[in-house]
């Protein structure tokens, strides 16, 4: 079966966004409004763009209003660079946090419903580390939309697309990236209905596929949140950046670790011990519930390891208690009403009468695929790659460095989706038509599906993924050290043989699930191979990467770090410097842009 | 709105034996009780046009009033009595649920609990009350007076309904179905009853002859029989368009529909014409 | 384990190399707290790794796996073993692909043809109004909000129009209507003529006959025959 698997139609167009989530839309809308009449086609794994993981973001989205007599955008990128522990990049942050309030505007006025204040305006919620007047009382700076500020953002940059005629494919994944003489020239497709390969040639490529987190076994990403678009990157031979941070959320709901949104502390909710005590005032006595997640994570950890937390005989796991009980009505009923229902019907407790139990849960992933301001993916620290893009989670400019705070993910789709959207306007202007696909156009996916289509073995799908996701959870989860993380490497690369020998269900192409399954878990393990390896290379803790054995920031390290991984466990290192233009150019408050302590 | 329908305990017991009947226990805790009662009301139009159809052709027969006597008296056979009653059901349920539809689009009553259960009452009361005249045969109302009320409470429904809708977008003759829907409302629950209150003006030919001499009955007949070959005409083919895209084939079913209710309407007036 | 049920479940499948139907009975031992997405993940990790199901977010946030269970059309990752056992009364689940595109495998249905039907009522805006004379967003007041702001809700799961009496054929079904009709109600929408059309069209809201049953499904608990309502009555 697997030697005659071919390439069974191609397909030519200008722009190709291989993940129509929250970014890569933006990015399609943008440009498909510029630009009248651009071919432009958006690939996504699910039915429709609308059910992309965007969707399910709760909380808001933070921009700051120039105008506002109280909040200023100095103070946004001031919280977003202490909030990463000093290495974001200066650059990013002071271009994402400036253009935040235009696409707001943008977003508004092409239909996003926003809840409203008495003023008929957006109305803003505080949200954790974001502070005025440079972390002295909480601000009100997420813009949102009851509790489905991503599922607005979702809709309104979906519609916008499908406006201005973006074609779209659902239920199909891109599996392999193409080049010609070092420019992408487009991707491959499987589609999942027909089991047909295409080959995508574009002018453009824009990779957009959103998180990765699958990997862990408390996860609050969707299915297939896998790292498609990491593995794709790596396979072509190119670097990925900070992988290494992962964002874990401190309160997920216990069981699946469906996220229970920030925007409830923001309105009020107390994380609360075993013995019902505030316990966040000691840890962080000025921000508390609304200090970073990194901290209230790893708090929460201590908690556990200390004898105060609680155990869920249920769901066998533990937990802390998060309290909504002192909430006006008005805030369960209109405010939170979404998240509010997830704990009646997902764990059974009714958040206005009782406590809710709650635990990490991995979240985002601050790293990823390096860009430079533009979105333009990196090969090494000063080389670009013609022709390739990357933007949202996936990609990495880096605004977080390696912790983000709560609202900035989705302001930074939505800044870099434009960004990128104006400089594809312009790199379309002369960009040559794309001929016929390279010759090896293929290889590599045709290599990976056929091993599966024909592998015998008897090892269980169900085992390695479990067997994967606890390994995650433990050995490369809150806490991290040297010891655990090789023996992590070492189980990975176990896990990575077994995955070859998987028995398949069905050989048919057509809508095959375990085939598909089986693809996602490889790139799940190659990437989580990355991680461990840019833990372990990482002896320093810097946001929301932890090392116990090494648990202060250090100078030393005071870059991000690019991993090389052509094939599997064959690993190389690079370095590129985290930019410090603000700090550089001498403005107001510039110290504060220094290498400053991070205290909340 | 996961129907939250608070209903009584004796509601409730009598539901849960209603729900023993299969197709019934499939589906109204799948898609919930409207939906049983609107193909309900699909089911009791569909009836009630063949009955029409039957109707108008028995009285045709009024121009040989011995073969009219002659089929009538079949109809003194209980089984065909009892039929007879059983129209009273699709004739009270029809109506008061075409009401309750009109009144939830487009008069914005959304209490729809209130609204079941006075239809559930108001049509069961109907019913018996037709059944128990049709038993009596003895009571005696004046047919002028009778027909004057209902005709102006009918005219006082058709109004309403027509100002309120007739400025709206929707097709004039959708418009059309809902105010001959409320114009028949009392006019049909009003017929059904007379016929069975003066058993004789519905069943003797006699009776029937001398009364349609009045040209007042004449008028009041033929804006019934109008109105309702419209809303009949354009019930059928409202279901014909949900399951027939626009085309061929739903023109063709179209002119057929319309050609059955011109017919109808021949004969129909041709009798109030020429007796 | 401190609840677990044997729960029997009787799955469609569809097979399409072969193009053959069949109901394929599984007894699986779940806790109470599974949910469908899961207790369809544990077939496949125990019993049979080719039944094919859909989802995304695993919690009723995006409307990917709708399926008819009993009858019913609901979410699978929002409907909980126990609660399954206390809504249907029986331990016995018949469960099959929802209706409203084709079937791809087993529980998997083509949506994407459905979401047709979305693009059809066009839920953007059509004609954004001018921007306001005091620059940034539009002003709109909570109360104008709310009169609306339940119908966007909406995940176009599809449910609601796999349970609706009509919108097999031709019928652009509510959740699509619904989309038309909350752009109608937004003050931002200056298009009223297009959208009149398409309200009142061939596809429109005539094809609506107030089963309600959109309403009874929704798993957002959207009114939806209210908004298909105040459609006929046509007051925008
Ligand atoms: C539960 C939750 C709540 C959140 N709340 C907030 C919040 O309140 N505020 C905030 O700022 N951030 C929040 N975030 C983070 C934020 O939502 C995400 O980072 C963001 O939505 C990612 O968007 P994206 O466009 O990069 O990717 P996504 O929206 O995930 O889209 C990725 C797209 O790529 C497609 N895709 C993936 N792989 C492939 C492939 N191989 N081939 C083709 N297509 C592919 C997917 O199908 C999808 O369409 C939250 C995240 C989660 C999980
Ligand atoms: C007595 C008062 C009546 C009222 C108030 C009334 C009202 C209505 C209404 C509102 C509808 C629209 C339902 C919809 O589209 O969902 C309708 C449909 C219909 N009516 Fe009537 N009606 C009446 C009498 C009749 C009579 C006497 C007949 C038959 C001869 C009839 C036949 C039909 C048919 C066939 C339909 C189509 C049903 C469907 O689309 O499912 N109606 N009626
Ligand atoms: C079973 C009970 C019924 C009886 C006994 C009955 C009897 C009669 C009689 C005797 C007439 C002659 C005209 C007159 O006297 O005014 C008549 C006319 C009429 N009836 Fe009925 N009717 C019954 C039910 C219905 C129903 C259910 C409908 C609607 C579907 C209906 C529709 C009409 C119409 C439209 C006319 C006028 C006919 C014409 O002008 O030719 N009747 N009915
Ligand atoms: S209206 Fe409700 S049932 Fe219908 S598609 Fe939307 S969310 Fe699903
Ligand atoms: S079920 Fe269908 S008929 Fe109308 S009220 Fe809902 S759309
Ligand atoms: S998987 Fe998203 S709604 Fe069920």
């Amino acid at each position: 079966m697997g030697e005659n698997l071919t390439i069974d139609s191609t397909v030519t167009c200008d722009v190709l966004v291989i993940g129509a989530g929250g970014a890569g839309l933006r990015a399609a809308a943008y440009i498909g409004e510029q630009r009248p009449g651009t071919k432009i086609i958006a690939l996504t794994k699910v039915v429709s763009p609308q059910k992309s993981h965007t969707t399910t973001a709760q909380g808001g989205m933070a921009a700051v209003d120039p105008k506002d007599p109280i909040d200023k955008p100095i103070f946004h990128m001031f919280d977003t660079w202490k909030g990463s522990d000093c290495s974001a990049d200066q650059n990013v942050i002071k271009k994402v946090c400036e253009l935040g309030w235009e696409e707001m505007v943008w977003l508004e006025r092409h239909g996003m419903h926003f809840s409203r204040t008495e003023e008929k305006r957006i109305a803003k919620r505080p949200f954790g580390g974001h502070m005025l007047n440079f972390g002295e009382t909480k601000a009100f700076r997420a813009c949102y939309e009851a509790s489905r500020t991503g599922k607005g953002i979702m809709d309104t940059v979906w519609n916008e697309s499908l406006k201005h005629g973006v074609t779209f494919i659902g239920q199909c994944v891109a599996t392999e990236l193409l080049f010609k003489e070092d420019t992408c020239v487009g991707a491959i497709i499987f589609r999942f209905p027909d089991g047909t390969f295409s080959a995508i040639l574009a002018k453009t490529t824009i990779v957009a596929t959103g998180g990765n987190a699958k990997m862990y076994l408390v996860t609050s990403n969707c299915r297939g949140n896998t790292g498609d678009g990491l593995a794709l990157t790596l396979d072509a031979g190119l670097p990925v950046m900070d992988l290494e941070a992962v964002q874990f959320h401190p309160t997920g709901m216990v069981g699946p670790g469906i996220l229970a949104s920030e925007a409830l502390r923001g309105e009020g909710a107390i994380l609360r011990n075993k013995d019902e005590e505030p316990f966040m005032e000691r840890y962080a006595p000025t921000a508390k519930d609304l200090a970073p997640r990194d901290l209230i994570s790893r708090a929460i950890i201590t908690e556990f390891r200390e004898g105060r937390g609680l155990f869920h005989e249920g769901h066998k796991a533990h937990h802390v208690w998060l309290d909504l009980r002192h909430l006006p009505k008005e805030v369960h009923e209109k405010k939170i009403q979404e998240v509010s229902s997830f704990f009646k019907r997902f764990v059974g407790v009714d958040p206005e009468k009782d406590l809710c139990p709650v635990t990490p849960t991995a979240h985002y992933q601050m790293g990823g695929i390096p860009t430079n301001e533009f979105g333009e993916v990196q090969k090494d620290p000063q080389t670009i790659v013609p022709g390739l893009f990357a933007c949202g989670e996936v990609a990495t400019a880096s605004l977080h460095g390696l912790n983000r705070l709560g609202t900035n993910s989705l302001l930074e789709l939505i800044t870099m989706g434009r960004v990128i959207g104006d400089k594809v306007v312009e790199h379309l202007k002369d960009a040559p038509e794309p001929e016929g696909p390279p010759s090896d156009a293929g290889h590599i996916v045709f290599n990976q599906f056929s091993t599966y289509l024909a592998s015998q073995g008897t090892e269980s799908f169900a085992k390695i993924r479990d067997t994967l996701q606890n390994l995650m959870m433990e050995k490369v989860g809150i806490f991290r050290t040297e010891k655990h993380l090789l023996e992590a490497i070492e189980k990975l690369k176990e896990l990575r043989e077994k995955a070859q020998h998987i028995p398949i269900g069905t050989t048919s192409l057509k809508a095959n699930q375990n085939l598909w399954q089986i693809w996602e878990l490889n790139n799940l393990i190659t990437v989580s191979m990355v991680i461990a390896h840019g833990a372990l290379a990482r002896k320093e803790s810097r946001g929301a990467h932890f090392r116990e054995d090494y648990p202060e920031r250090s100078a030393e390290f005071d870059y991000h770090t690019f991993v090389y991984m052509p094939e599997f466990d064959k690993i190389t290192f690079g370095k590129r410097p985290i930019d410090m233009s603000i700090f550089e150019a001498k403005g107001e408050h510039f110290e504060l842009f220094d290498y400053i302590e991070r205290k909340y | 709105m996961e129907n939250a329908v608070k209903i009584t305990r004796t509601e409730s017991y009598i539901i849960s034996l209603i729900q023993k009947i299969p197709i019934l226990s499939y589906y109204a805790p799948s898609r919930g009780w409207s939906f049983l009662i609107s193909w309900g009301h699909r089911l009791a139009g569909l009836t009630l046009v063949g009955y029409m159809f039957a109707h108008i052709y028995t009285l045709s027969l009024l121009f040989h009033p011995a073969t009219f006597d002659a089929d009538m008296r079949l109809l003194d056979h209980f089984v065909f009595s009892f039929l007879e009653w059983c129209v009273a059901i699709p004739v009270i349920f029809h109506s008061l649920n075409g009401g309750r539809l009109i009144l939830y689009e487009l008069f914005r009553v959304r209490a729809e609990e209130i609204v079941i259960r006075s239809m559930v009452i108001l049509g069961l009361l109907y019913i018996f009350i037709v059944g128990f005249f049709f038993i009596e045969k003895t009571q005696q109302i004046s047919v002028t007076l009778f027909w004057s009320i209902t005709v102006t409470v009918s005219l006082i429904a058709f109004l309403i309904v027509l100002f309120k809708i007739w400025m709206t977008g929707n097709s004039i003759l959708w418009k059309l179905q809902r105010i001959t829907g409320s114009f028949m409302f009392p006019m049909l629950i009003g017929h059904m009853l007379v016929m069975h209150m003066n058993y004789l003006t519905g069943h003797d030919s006699k009776t029937i002859l001398l009364r349609m001499e009045s040209p007042f009955i004449k008028g009041v007949d033929f804006v019934f029989i109008i109105f309702l070959l419209f809303h009949a005409g354009y019930g059928v083919f409202s279901i014909i368009a949900d399951y027939i895209k626009p085309g061929p084939v739903l023109k063709s079913l179209t002119i057929l529909v319309i050609i059955a209710m011109a017919v109808s309407a021949y004969f129909g007036i041709r009798l109030i014409v020429a007796l | 384990m401190p609840d677990t049920y044997n729960i029997t479940l009787e799955i469609s499948r569809y097979d399409p190399e072969s193009h053959l139907s069949w109901v394929q009975t599984y007894q699986v031992e779940a806790g109470g707290i599974l949910r469908f997405v899961d207790v369809f993940r544990k077939i496949n990790d125990e019993q049979d790794p080719t039944l094919a199901w859909a989802s995304s977010c695993e919690h009723a946030q995006c409307g990917s796996c709708g399926i008819m269970v009993n009858g019913k059309p609901l979410l699978a990752c929002e409907l909980l073993v126990r609660e399954a056992v206390d809504q249907f009364n029986t331990h016995t689940f018949r469960i099959k692909p929802i209706t409203i595109a084709p079937v791809l495998r087993d529980l998997v249905v083509d949506l994407e043809k459905a979401y047709d039907r979305v693009h059809a009522a066009k839920p953007y805006l059509m004609k954004p109004a001018p921007a306001p004379p005091e620059g940034d967003e539009y002003r709109i007041s909570p109360e104008t909000l709310e009169t609306y702001v339940e119908a966007t809700q909406c995940i176009n799961c599809f449910c609601c129009a796999t349970a609706c009496i009509s919108s097999h054929h031709h019928f652009l079904g509510p959740n699509a209507m619904m989309s038309n009709i909350v752009r109608l109600m937004d003050p931002r929408e200056t298009e009223k003529k297009e959208r009149m059309d398409l309200l009142y069209g061939e596809s429109g809201v005539y094809r609506c006959h107030t089963a309600r049953a959109c309403s009874f499904v929704c798993p957002k608990e959207i009114d939806i025959s209210h908004f298909l309502a105040l459609g006929k009555e046509g007051k925008f």
